[in-house]
This record gives C-alpha cells, sequence and structure tokens, in this order.
C-alpha cells in the first residue's frame, strides 16, 4: 500500500510531535524507521494507522485519508510494545478477535508461530512476560497478513533468538507475498539487513529517507594526521570529530566517490566504514538534525 | 555475517564471485535463487536481488528463464581477467608503497618473490 | 460456521453476539431466581402487597445496561487497534445495544404478565395496592415502549460515561459523569417511577402521555447523538514513544 505523507504536523497540546514532515513510501518493502525515543516514530506511525489525525498536513494511503476509513484501515495492522486495552483477556481470546475482525487473518499460521514462541494460549495477556507478551504481538502482527503491517518497536522485548526466529518468519512471509512493511526499531545493526529503504526522524522532523545500502555507503571515518584530515573533509558533512594528539578522526557523511578513494590515499589517511548505528547516532545528535532540510541525498 | 565495509549487495556479489573462483561454486551450476539467499542470510530480498544482478550485468551469472540463476561458463575466465587488471593496482602497489615506508630496499622484495615463485 | 462476513460491522457485531448472550443469559437468570424466591418468601412470611417485580426487578436491567455500555465503550479502542473504524464500532454497539433493549423490553412485559398471572392464580389481585395492570395490548404495548425507550437511555449514558473517561482522561471524565447521566436522569425525575398506578411501566406519569414520550424519546435520541460524538474523533493513544 503506497503511502504518502505531505507535511504532516502533529501536535498534543502544545507539544508538536511531528512537524512538517513529507515522506513516500512506495508500496512493497520492508521500511526501517530509525529515530530516538520521543523523536515521533510511534506518532507517525500512529497517524499512518489512522489511530488519531493530522494537525496539519496529509496522509494518503493508496490515495486516499485513511482516517475512518473502512477499506483502508482494515488493511493496516499495528502493533506496539503492548497490546491496547486487552490485559484480563486470555491469549486465546485475543486470537478470536483477531480472527472475527481480520479479514486475511491466517489461523493456521497464527498457531504455528504461537508454538514457535512458546506463548501459552490460556494465560490472560497481563500476566505474561515481557518475551510473551511481545511475541504475542508479533503473532498479530504476522498472521494478519496485513498488507501493511507496521510493528512499532513490538519486538524488543524478545529474546535474541526468537527476534532472529522473528525475523526469518518475517521474510519468509514477505518473500511470499509482498506486502509493505515498516519496522520502528533502535536495534539497528540487528535488523537492518533487513531494510530496504531507511528512515531517520528525529525531533518530529524527516533526517533522511534512503536505501540502507546506500546510507551504508554515505558515511567513512577518515583518520590520520590532523592537518591533512582537515583538508580532507573541506567541503563534506562532518558529524564527529576525534582527537588524540597529532592524529584527528572525522565522521564524515556524503557522496565519497573512488576519487575521495584516491585524494584519501595520497593524504596517507586511513578510510574506513561506517556502520548504520553510527551513522544514526550521529545524524540524530543534538545540532546535526536541527536541520531544515533533510540530508543530503534524500529520497522523496 | 555480512560486515560494515562495503555495501552488503557488493558483499554478496562478492563472496559469489569469490566461491567461483575458488570452486566452491562450478560452471553452469545452479546458484540459490535470490529469495533462498535472503532467506537464508536473513537479509532483505531486493538487497540480494542487487547483488545478483550485478553478476547478471557482469556476466558471472545467467538467467534460464522459469528454473533459475547459474554460473556462465566462462565465469572463472572473466573473473581472473577482472582480478588481473586489478592486481597490479590493489595489490603490487601497496606492497612497493608498505616497502617503501619500511624501507625495504625494492631489489629484497624482488628477491623474495622469486623465491616463494620457485615453490610449487 | 458460515464465512466472515465481507462488512467489517457485520463482522464486530456478529463477534459480540455469543458474549453478550452469555452475560444477558447470567443476569436474567439471577434476576428471575431472585423474584421467584422474593414472590415465595414475601407470600410465605407476610404477604404481597404489591408487583414484587417492580420491587425486584424493575432498576436491575436499566443499572445493568448502563454499566454494560460503558464497558463497551472502554472497549472501543481495541476494536479500532484491529482496523474497524470508528463508526463501524459504533453502528455495531448500537445495534448490538439496541437488539438488547428490545429483548430486555420483552422479557419485563413477559415477566409482568406472568407476575399477573400467577397473582390471579392466587386469588391476590384484588387486594393489591400497588401493581401493574395489563389488561389490554395497548398497555402492554405502553409498557414495552417505555422499557425500550428507558434501557436505550440508560445504555446511551453508560456508553458516554465510558467513552468520556477514556477520552477526557480520568479527571474531566469524572466531571463528565454529571452531563453523561443528564438524559435518563431528566426523564426519570419528570416521571414517577412509584406510581405505576395508571398502567405505564415506568410511571411517566409526571407529564401527559404525550409530553412524557416525547421526553423520553428526546432525551434518548440526544444521548445516542452524544455517544456517537465522543467516539467519532477518539484519538487511540499507544503506550511508549
Amino acid at each position: 500500500m503506497n503511502i504518502e505523507i505531505r507535511n504532516l504536523t502533529v501536535r498534543y497540546g502544545r507539544t508538536t510531535a511531528i512537524d512538517d514532515l513529507t515522506l513516500n513510501l512506495p508500496a512493497g518493502k520492508i521500511y526501517g524507521l530509525l529515530g530516538r525515543n520521543a523523536a515521533g516514530k510511534t506518532t507517525l506511525l500512529s497517524v499512518i494507522a489512522a489511530f488519531r489525525r493530522p494537525s496539519a498536513g496529509q496522509v494518503l494511503i493508496d490515495g486516499a485519508d485513511p482516517y475512518e476509513n473502512p477499506g483502508i484501515v482494515e488493511r493496516i495492522c499495528f502493533v506496539g510494545q503492548r497490546l491496547i486495552g486487552q490485559d484480563d483477556d486470555s491469549v486465546k481470546t485475543v486470537l478470536g478477535l483477531a480472527r472475527a475482525l481480520r479479514p486475511e487473518w491466517d489461523q493456521s499460521y497464527a498457531d504455528r508461530l504461537l508454538d514457535l514462541f512458546e506463548v501459552p494460549r490460556r494465560k490472560a495477556v497481563s500476566s505474561l512476560s515481557q518475551g510473551k507478551h511481545s511475541a504475542l504481538g508479533i503473532v498479530l502482527g504476522l498472521a494478519s497478513r496485513a498488507p501493511l503491517t507496521i510493528l512499532d518497536e513490538s519486538y524488543l522485548g524478545l529474546d535474541a533468538p526468537s527476534r532472529y526466529a522473528f525475523y526469518e518468519e518475517l521474510l519468509a512471509g514477505y518473500v511470499a507475498n509482498p506486502h509493505t512493511v515498516i519496522l520502528s526499531t533502535h536495534l539497528i545493526e540487528e535488523v537492518g539487513s533487513l531494510f530496504e529503504e531507511v528512515v531517520i526522524i528525529d525531533h518530529g522532523r524527516l533526517v533522511l529517507h534512503e536505501e540502507t545500502d546506500v546510507l551504508r555507503a554515505r558515511g567513512a571515518s577518515v583518520t590520520g594526521p590532523a592537518e591533512a584530515v582537515d583538508r580532507f573533509v573541506d567541503g563534506l558533512t562532518v558529524l564527529a570529530e576525534q582527537r588524540l594528539g597529532p592524529t584527528k578522526s572525522a565522521t564524515v557523511y556524503g557522496r565519497l566517490g573512488p576519487e575521495r578513494d584516491l585524494a584519501a590515499r595520497a593524504l596517507d589517511l586511513e578510510l574506513g566504514p561506517v556502520g548504520l548505528q553510527d551513522l544514526f547516532i550521529h545524524l540524530t545528535r543534538d545540532g546535526i538534525a536541527r536541520v531544515d532540510q533533510p540530508m543530503e541525498g534524500t529520497r522523496s | 555475517m555480512f560486515d560494515e565495509r562495503s555495501p552488503i549487495y557488493q558483499q554478496i556479489a562478492d563472496k559469489i564471485k569469490e566461491d567461483v573462483l575458488t570452486g566452491v561454486l562450478r560452471e553452469d551450476e545452479q546458484v540459490m535463487s535470490t529469495n533462498q539467499y535472503a532467506a537464508f542470510y536473513r537479509i532483505n530480498p531486493a538487497t540480494a536481488a542487487k547483488g545478483f544482478h550485478q553478476l547478471l550485468d557482469e556476466g558471472i551469472l545467467y538467467k534460464r528463464r522459469g528454473i533459475g540463476m547459474f554460473v556462465s561458463p566462462d565465469a572463472r575466465t572473466r573473473l581472473r581477467e577482472q582480478r588481473r587488471e586489478r592486481f597490479f593496482d590493489e595489490v603490487v602497489e601497496p606492497v612497493v608503497a608498505q616497502a617503501k615506508v619500511l624501507d625495504i630496499p625494492l631489489s629484497e622484495v624482488i628477491a623474495h618473490i622469486e623465491r616463494l615463485g620457485g615453490r610449487p | 460456521m458460515t464465512a466472515t462476513p465481507a462488512s467489517p460491522l457485520w463482522r464486530l457485531v456478529r463477534y459480540f453476539i455469543r458474549p453478550h448472550l452469555t452475560v444477558y443469559g447470567a443476569f436474567w437468570t439471577i434476576v428471575i431466581l431472585v423474584w421467584i424466591a422474593a414472590t415465595t418468601f414475601v407470600e410465605r412470611l407476610t404477604f404481597i402487597d404489591g408487583s414484587v417485580f417492580t420491587t425486584v426487578g424493575l432498576s436491575a436491567p436499566k443499572w445493568f445496561l448502563f454499566v454494560f455500555s460503558l464497558i463497551m465503550a472502554v472497549e472501543v479502542k481495541v476494536y479500532v487497534s484491529y482496523g474497524i473504524t470508528r463508526r463501524h464500532v459504533f453502528a455495531a454497539s448500537a445495534i448490538a445495544l439496541g437488539a438488547t433493549a428490545l429483548g430486555f423490553a420483552l422479557l419485563t412485559l413477559a415477566i409482568f404478565l406472568i407476575e399477573q398471572v400467577i397473582y390471579e392464580r392466587l386469588g391476590i389481585a384484588d387486594r393489591l395496592a400497588r401493581y401493574l395492570l395489563i389488561s389490554t395490548p395497548l398497555d402492554g404495548a405502553e409498557l414495552l415502549a417505555a422499557s425500550f425507550l428507558v434501557f436505550v437511555l440508560y445504555s446511551a449514558c453508560g456508553w458516554m460515561v465510558g467513552a468520556g473517561f477514556y477520552r477526557f482522561g480520568p479527571w474531566w471524565g469524572s466531571l463528565f459523569v454529571t452531563p453523561a447521566c443528564a438524559p435518563f436522569a431528566a426523564v426519570e425525575l419528570a416521571s414517577s417511577s412509584y406510581a405505576p398506578a395508571s398502567g405505564s411501566g415506568f410511571g411517566l406519569t409526571g407529564l401527559t402521555p404525550t409530553w412524557g414520550t416525547l421526553l423520553a424519546v428526546g432525551a434518548a435520541a440526544l444521548a445516542v447523538l452524544g455517544a456517537y460524538l465522543i467516539v467519532r474523533d477518539l484519538p487511540i493513544r499507544k503506550v511508549s514513544g
């Protein structure tokens, strides 16, 4: 399901959670939504899922406003960190509701996943451990087979083996039936390889939206004699700098082509890769992301 | 599995090339589909596909419609050619540069190489 | 088992059927048992001087519906989170509760009729001071209509209280209880629930039948409208940032 977001603003009273955000997410891809706590991830996803209305701007899904639009919202499945308002229900009841209401619900898949994650069916949701609670959310998200599936940090309570099982199931489902998936996360390095494109937001604004591999290639660490480093990074976006005696290490962001490689070698500088996690940390550090424009190269 | 050094699709392409060169993948042998690859390594299928497409473009792999992707019969030759072209730039030049830094006379380097060349 | 209905609205209505009927069954079983026990008890120890059901059973259904609707309203957020629009949730709930109000009204009428038969059999009908006489079908229809309206009123108000707490939070939600209950309070005040002698089930005798009916219908419509307006734009809150 194509998602178009235009100049979206969401305010809670005096707080602005999303600030004039424009973003295009074509259908059929797995997207990673990265942002620090209170960056606005959940708010953004809530508005996409029609859980709340924009204060200004537009959200269009397949060209239409999803809010109170039955044909669209029944095809969106939003799973957050905790189930909404079903604390006293049993797992069985929760699944029964999903089965009754979700048009594409896959019961056999749900059963298999419940067994895989070892979620006890008779227990009340409130008595589940955090890991099992998260697993239940995952089951709901995957077995709904919704064309737009949104998982808002809902798998963070899982232990590592369960998380990897989840990634496998997600991929298997995606390969069998390409649909749109948005995962918001902190565990960037772990999940990064699942994302086709990455969206970073900070303080309610879009920092960047890029293909994961392209983003990876954009970061570089430059290490060497301080003057040489300074000469090299002139004109590039410097995210961070560290100094140790005469040596300096700078983290830069930008399109570094092969000429830069040669230039670095000529200046006796060492170029190293910067992982997604580090890029994310640098890009969302205070002072960097308060730009009025998204980072260079951001698509849409 | 994949590191931060280069884009994942690049690493995928490189790994398959490596397998072809070392003989792990034989010519005309079928390779995993991009979806199988993605599932196996837990990466996005589009990323896997990108790596495979690069190999298709370079002629290292070819596609048989409805069946899958196979190693080209001349893949090894091609790769060796590629590597040969880059060998001097990427392997020899750094050796020379390093030797200079360490103040090792080139004649010593050459002698060492010749000694190694003598071995089977 | 029939296929899942295509319309989200009817999917939800169908989902309500079993749990609701179970609860109603439990409720009415208790009411009837209490009524039977009370009838037997009173007749054994003293004597019946008025309709036992009026004393024992008349308020129970309306307050039950008030609480039940309150709980249903609190559940709205759950159904929206499963991909149903707020309008459909409201409509499904209105259908369910409307049908329930009708069902309850029919049961109320039935019990009064049965009671009447019992009292006539016991030969005590003549000496009763407080009693509902359903001597004509019109009486029965009046009782049915009055019960139905009162049940709708209490349901809509209960719904508003529940939805109000979720939407406005505990502080404003508490303040909202008073206006939310105004519709049924107005009707109760304007009528006299303790003077059913002229034959109308809830004694809308303080006013002429026409005004009484208009008031009840108007209040019910207002309450239902209020119930709709609260959930129409209900923002669904999540846990976390």
